[in-house]
C-alpha cells in the first residue's frame, strides 16, 4: 500500500485501488457504516442556515503552493488536533458515524479556538434526535440535533451509549458544547472543500461509496495529486492514531454525498436561533 | 491547566447583563495601570489637546481624575474575577490569576484578511505560544457575539472599541492593551512583549 509522510508520521493512502479494504475491515470488526444519503429533494443544497458565505474559485495550479504554505505555517486544523491531543471517537457498534464526524470536528474546532480539550459524546445529541434508536442518518441532520440538544462530555454521557437515562442530568452542561457556524459546501468537486480546509476549518463529509461519514482537517499534495487527512470514528487503534490519507477520487463526496464546513464553535452563552434551525430541519425526527 | 475539565468551571460564568458598547473607530491603545490596579490607560496614549489659554491648570486635573476613575473601575472588575474579598489590595499580588488574550475576528471575512493575518489567526504556533505560558485565551468570532454572556474578563475585553478586525486584546491584573492584528510578525511581537 502506498504511504505518505505526514505530520503524524507515515500514513497509508486509500484510493480507488484499495478503498474496498475500508469496507471489509469495518464489516469484519463490527464497525457500522450507516451514513444515509441526504435527501436533496427535501433538503436542497443551500437550505441549511449559514449558507451565505461566498466561496471563491481556487485556481488548481495554485494548490500545491498553498498547501505547502499551510503546512509550513501549521495553519491546518490537523495541527491543533495534534497539539491539543484531541481524542479520536469510537462509535463501536452504534450506527452513529453521521454524528461522530461532526462531534469529532467540534472537538477539533474547540482546540483551535482556545477552549479546553474535552472528549464529547455524539450519542448525547444523536440518540435523543433519533428517539434512542440505533439507526443511520446524515451530517446535516447531526448538526441540527446538536444545535437543539447540545453536546454532553463523554464523561457524563459515554459516546456509544444510546440510553435515555443520561438525558435529564446533562441538559444544562450540554448547552456549553456546540458548533457555532457551519457552511454547506458543494460536494461535487475539490473547490469548496479545499477552500474550507485552507481556511483552517474542519469539513464533515458523507461518502456514499463508503456509506460512512468522517471529517477532514488537512490537505496534502504529493506526486502531482491531491489528498486529504481523514479523521475516522473507529478509535485510536485504527490505522495511524485513527486517521488515514485519502486520495481526491475518494474524499470528494460527489453529487449524492454531502460536505459541511465547521467554521466556529459556540462561544460561552451564544445561543442558536432554534426557530431558524427548526424551520430548516422541518421533517427531521425531532 | 486547560487539559483538566472541571464542571465547576462551566457554572462560574458571570450573569452580567452588560450590553455591548457601540463599535466606533478607535486608535490602538496600550495601557498600563498603577502599581495596584489594572488600568486602562487610555490616558497614557492620550495626547492633551492644545486648548485655550487659562485652561492649563484644569486639564491636568480633569485628566488625572478621569484616569483614576477608569483605572479604578477596571481594576475592580478584574479583581472581582478572582473573587477577592479582602479589604486591602496587596500590591505584590496580581489581582487576576494569569493573563487573558482575546482574538476577535469574523469568520466570513477570512478571505479579506491578508495571508499573514490568517497565519496569526489559524496557526498552531500562536496557540502553542499562549498555551505554553498558561494564558487563558480565546479566538472569538464577532458575528454573532453576545458580550453579556462571555466570562467577565472577556466581556471587558470585548467592550473595548475595535476600529477593525482582526483585533487582539490582552489583559492581566496590571496591564491592558488593545491593538489591531496587521500581520503575524507584528502580532507575535505584541504577544512576546505582553507575555513573557
Amino acid at each position: 500500500m502506498a504511504v505518505l509522510n505526514t505530520p503524524i508520521g507515515r500514513m497509508n493512502i486509500y484510493d480507488d485501488s484499495n478503498s474496498g479494504e475500508l469496507i471489509t475491515f469495518a464489516d469484519r470488526n463490527g464497525f457500522k457504516r450507516s451514513a444515509q444519503p441526504r435527501d436533496y429533494g427535501k433538503h436542497p443544497f443551500g437550505s441549511m442556515p449559514f449558507n451565505a458565505v461566498t466561496i471563491p474559485k481556487i485556481d488548481r495550479a495554485t494548490l500545491p503552493e498553498r498547501i505547502k504554505d499551510a503546512h509550513a505555517k501549521k495553519t491546518f486544523s490537523l495541527y491543533h488536533h495534534i497539539a491539543r491531543k484531541v481524542p479520536i471517537l469510537n462509535q463501536r457498534s452504534t450506527n452513529y458515524c453521521w454524528a461522530n464526524g461532526p462531534c469529532g470536528a467540534l472537538m477539533n474546532a474547540r482546540a483551535r479556538h482556545g477552549l479546553p480539550t474535552i472528549k464529547l459524546s455524539s450519542a448525547s445529541f444523536a440518540a435523543p434526535g433519533k428517539r434512542y434508536q440505533n439507526v443511520g442518518g446524515w451530517g446535516g441532520e447531526a448538526i441540527g440535533y446538536m444545535a437543539q440538544f447540545g453536546c454532553a462530555p463523554d464523561s457524563l454521557w459515554p459516546n456509544h451509549e444510546i440510553n435515555r437515562k443520561y438525558y435529564d442530568s446533562t441538559r444544562e452542561v450540554s448547552q456549553h458544547f456546540n458548533i457555532g457556524e457551519w457552511y454547506e459546501l458543494n460536494p461535487r468537486d475539490f473547490n469548496d472543500i479545499c477552500w474550507a480546509l485552507l481556511n483552517g476549518w474542519e469539513v464533515s463529509i458523507g461518502l456514499p461509496w463508503w456509506s460512512h461519514l468522517v471529517f477532514l482537517n488537512a490537505l496534502y499534495w504529493e506526486r502531482g495529486a491531491l489528498f486529504a487527512n481523514v479523521v475516522n470514528s473507529w478509535g485510536e487503534d485504527w490505522e495511524s492514531g485513527g486517521m488515514v490519507v485519502m486520495a481526491e477520487e475518494k474524499f470528494v463526496p460527489g453529487a449524492q454525498g454531502e460536505a459541511i464546513a465547521i467554521s466556529t464553535i459556540k462561544m460561552d452563552g451564544w445561543q442558536h436561533d432554534l426557530k431558524r434551525i427548526a424551520h430548516w430541519s422541518e421533517g427531521l425526527a425531532v | 491547566m486547560k487539559d483538566q475539565f472541571d464542571l465547576d468551571d462551566l457554572f462560574e460564568q458571570s450573569k452580567s447583563e452588560a450590553t455591548p458598547a457601540p463599535v466606533v473607530p478607535a486608535k490602538p491603545v496600550v495601557a498600563t495601570g498603577d502599581d495596584r490596579f489594572a488600568g486602562s490607560a487610555d490616558h497614557v496614549a492620550w495626547t492633551p489637546p492644545q486648548g485655550k489659554k487659562g485652561m492649563g491648570c484644569l486639564l491636568p486635573f480633569a485628566l488625572v481624575t478621569v484616569s483614576l476613575a477608569v483605572g479604578f473601575a477596571l481594576g475592580m472588575l478584574f479583581a472581582s474575577c478572582r473573587g477577592a474579598d479582602g479589604d486591602t489590595v496587596d500590591p505584590d499580588v496580581d489581582p487576576v490569576d494569569g493573563a487573558y488574550v482575546a482574538i476577535f475576528y469574523n469568520d466570513t471575512d477570512l478571505d479579506r484578511y491578508t495571508p499573514s493575518q490568517r497565519e496569526f489567526l489559524n496557526s498552531v504556533n500562536t496557540a502553542n505560544y499562549l498555551e505554553e505560558r498558561g494564558v487563558n485565551w480565546k479566538k472569538i468570532d464577532t458575528q454573532p457575539l453576545d458580550i453579556s454572556k462571555l466570562e467577565t474578563p472577556f466581556q471587558v475585553m470585548a467592550e473595548k472599541h475595535r476600529s477593525k478586525e482582526p483585533w487582539i486584546v490582552f489583559a492581566s491584573g496590571r496591564k491592558f492593551a488593545s491593538e489591531p492584528i496587521d500581520s503575524n510578525d507584528q502580532a507575535m511581537k505584541l504577544l512576546q512583549k505582553w507575555i513573557k
